[in-house]
């Protein structure tokens, strides 16, 4: 099981949204993770088959998806990062409506659902109008919907915005159990949501893949970049200027303890922290509009 | 039939189609009950009080003192109806140059010993029209030869009102014998059961256009409001989310509109019918209408006929507006497109003239249905439209191109949501 993507590119009139990406994926959760406007929405509906590609393939298997066609889609599952439902239908409605463009039986459907509800703590709102759920309940009937046919491959766009950490937790450890023997990509800018569950991960910056592999090889790039250190409060300003800030403490006294990003410690009683995904992510995005 | 089945459930849990289909029902029963309204009857009681009666009572009335100028119009009942009228216009010195419109006629002696006889009289005024003005002679110019010759004169005014219309040459003469072959089969003596009249036939129309337009907006936003809403990026993502749910949702919005459609017009038919009487179905077009109609049918033949042209207009209005839908990106878009086309050819109508009228109005998806330039009018009128040296009788020409959009436009449906966006 492989989905290959190659010299992938989508360019909307004078942006290029996705350059040129090679990748494939295996087996097992992948994060894609890049700011908002890297292009992974954009990447991700052209794997879905809702956008054509101005340049390259997405291949299943050494297939192009667009020849696999219903074959494709049978094996799919999608979760958008925008999507609408219909007002007048119920939880229940509207699962067992996708159910069927799923091609499941009735009986299959109303199993699969009474399956994935109470996961997904929805058991209570089965009968409820989509319409009148909090933002966070929709999105948890957008990931059931998803899960709905046992996809191989899964595809979930910034699955978790919305959800209480509980939530999150609970969704990740679901997802972890699920991807054993599937393809399961999620795009997102959380890093914690993935740090912990993917097997790989994929940075994309301006439409580029800019790293890619193991969370273990990605965080490695950050050894000797990663400092805490405890600085007057006054001069915190002066450091931020200067470097990445990461987090803030207030240790009293007029004293902040502070994790920061750089090359070299930038004060004599900085210590080395271990780095964390996340290190990396704000290491490659440092600031809005500002490229390293 | 699973999809089909969840697709049907989606559509009518809407509550704006829920609201347009109890709207169709009820404005089906509403206009039927109209045509009735316009009938009026006015008689004298015993006491010699001047009574007017209307609605359903009139209808009754009027059937009550029809007396021998009801079933097979024979030339015998023709001829005595003009006698009749002479009597009537001899009571009167210097007789009647204006008909009952002369002031000396009270209402109440129109109704009694004109109103009878007056449809029979239009009529053979009708056919004895002078064929290069087209004005036709009083009623008090026609004798009792022009009844004898009443039948004879119909195939003739059918043939000198379409070179009146038309012109002369060698494809009007081909429209000509194409409505004089229909005209053969138009069973002679013309029947007359009371009480029918041409806003029957109208409103039937007019109950036609309504369901159309309800059809229309019903499948304004099957597709576009997916698009809209964004629920397409799960749909079509999902196995049967493409070109099989494009077809099955095609299918049940027909299915919704066809029991729509055949429900309000099977409505409108039974209470109009019902108040009109039945009987009075029978009746020649001919006689009803026009003699110079060349569709042989009764009224009731009509009435079904504009009924079942009525539903493949609906059927070509309706793929139209669906491959509107699978294109337009929000509602909205797709509502004004689908209603700038659905208008076009009664503006079309008043805009253009003569024979690009024609194609124009009868080509156009909704072209079957409107005010002046429906299906209704072009069957009762004698309107052709001419291509080179070919002639087409404009209600072939609608339900030709409706067919053909019909077919053409559900595949476009389809390939119009199955592309992918950019």
């Amino acid at each position: 099981m492989e989905l290959g993507i190659k010299g992938l590119t989508k360019q909307f009139k004078d942006k290029t949204a996705v350059d040129h990406v090679n990748l494939t994926i295996t087996p097992g959760v992948w994060g894609l993770l890049g700011a908002n406007g890297a292009g992974k929405t954009t990447l991700m509906r052209m794997i879905a088959g809702l956008s054509r590609p101005t340049e390259g393939t997405v291949t299943y298997d050494g297939i192009e998806i667009g020849a696999l066609g219903e074959k494709y889609r049978d094996l799919f599952g999608y979760l958008p990062q925008e999507f609408g439902f219909y007002p007048e239908f119920t939880v229940w409605d509207y699962l067992d409506y996708i159910a069927s463009l799923k091609g499941m039986s009735r009986k299959e459907a109303a199993g699969k659902i009474e399956k994935l509800l109470p996961v997904f703590g929805l058991s209570d709102v089965r009968r409820k109008k989509i319409t009148k759920l909090s933002g966070g309940t929709k999105r948890r009937v957008g990931i059931v919907q998803a899960l709905l046919n046992d996809p191989e491959v899964l595809i979930l766009d910034e699955p978790t915005s919305g959800l209480d950490p509980g939530e999150r937790v609970k969704f990740r450890n679901l997802l972890s159990e699920f991807a054993s023997d599937r393809i399961v990509l999620i795009s997102t800018h959380i890093v914690s949501d993935v740090e912990y569950i993917a097997s790989r991960n994929a940075v994309m910056k301006d439409g580029k893949i800019i790293a890619s592999g193991t969370t273990e090889e990605l965080v490695r790039e950050m050894e000797h970049k990663v400092w805490s250190a405890v600085i007057p409060e006054h001069d915190l300003c002066s450091y931020e200027r200067e470097t990445r800030i990461v987090s803030i403490r207030n240790e009293g006294d007029q004293t902040v303890s502070v994790r920061y990003l750089s090359e070299r410690p930038l004060t004599e009683n900085s210590r080395e922290c271990e780095p964390r995904l996340e290190d990396l992510y704000l290491w490659l995005f440092p600031k809005e509009g500002e490229v390293r | 039939m699973r999809l089909y089945q969840a697709e049907l459930k989606r559509i009518l849990k809407t509550r704006s189609v829920q609201i347009l289909l109890a709207a169709a029902i009820l404005l089906s029963a509403v206009l039927a009950y109209f045509p009735c309204t316009f009938v009026a009857y006015v008689y004298e009681n015993e006491s010699g009080k001047e009574v007017t009666l209307t609605g359903r009572e009139a209808i009754r009335m009027i059937q009550e003192r029809q007396g021998q100028y009801q079933g097979e119009i024979t030339e015998e009942k023709l001829a005595d109806a003009v006698r009749q009228y002479d009597e009537f216009a001899s009571r009167y010195e210097g007789g009647l140059p204006n008909g009952i419109y002369d002031e000396r006629v009270t209402t109440v002696d129109s109704y009694r010993y004109v109103f009878a006889i007056n449809r029979l009289l239009t009529r053979m005024q009708e056919v004895n029209a002078d064929p290069n003005t087209g004005i036709a002679p009083g009623m008090e110019e026609l004798t009792e030869a022009d009844a004898q010759d009443f039948y004879e004169q119909c195939r003739q005014h059918v043939r000198d009102l379409i070179y009146l219309e038309n012109g002369h040459g060698a494809k009007v003469d081909s429209a000509v014998a194409q409505a004089e072959m229909l005209y053969d089969k138009v069973k002679m003596p013309f029947s007359y059961y009371p009480y029918i009249s041409t806003n029957a036939i109208e409103y039937t129309g007019l109950c036609v256009l309504f369901l159309v337009l309800i059809g229309m907006i019903l499948m304004v936003p099957l597709f576009a409001s997916d698009r809209q809403t964004q629920a397409d990026q799960i749909i079509k993502c999902t196995k049967l989310g493409k070109r099989r749910l494009a077809s099955v949702r095609i299918l049940a919005g027909v299915t919704v509109v066809t029991v729509m459609y055949m429900a309000g017009i099977a409505l409108f038919l039974l209470v109009m019918n019902s108040l009109n009487g039945w009987e009075s179905l029978k009746s020649s077009v001919q006689i009803t209408v026009s003699a110079a109609v060349f569709l042989p049918v009764t009224v009731g033949g009509l009435e079904l006929l504009i009924s079942a042209a009525g539903y493949i207009t609906l059927l070509a209005t309706v793929c139209f507006t669906l491959f509107l839908s699978g294109r337009m990106k929000s509602v909205f878009a797709s509502a004004i497109a689908a209603f700038v086309f659905f208008l076009l050819p009664m503006v079309c109508y008043r805009i253009f003239d003569g024979n690009a009228r024609y194609w124009i109005c009868s080509i156009l998806p909704s072209g079957g249905t409107g005010m002046l330039n429906s299906f209704t009018y072009s069957v009762i009128d004698a309107k052709f439209a001419f291509i080179g040296d070919q002639v087409i009788w404009t209600p072939y020409l609608m339900m030709a191109a409706a067919l053909i959009e019909v077919i053409l436009f559900i595949p476009l449906t389809v390939t119009g949501w199955c592309r992918k966006r950019g």
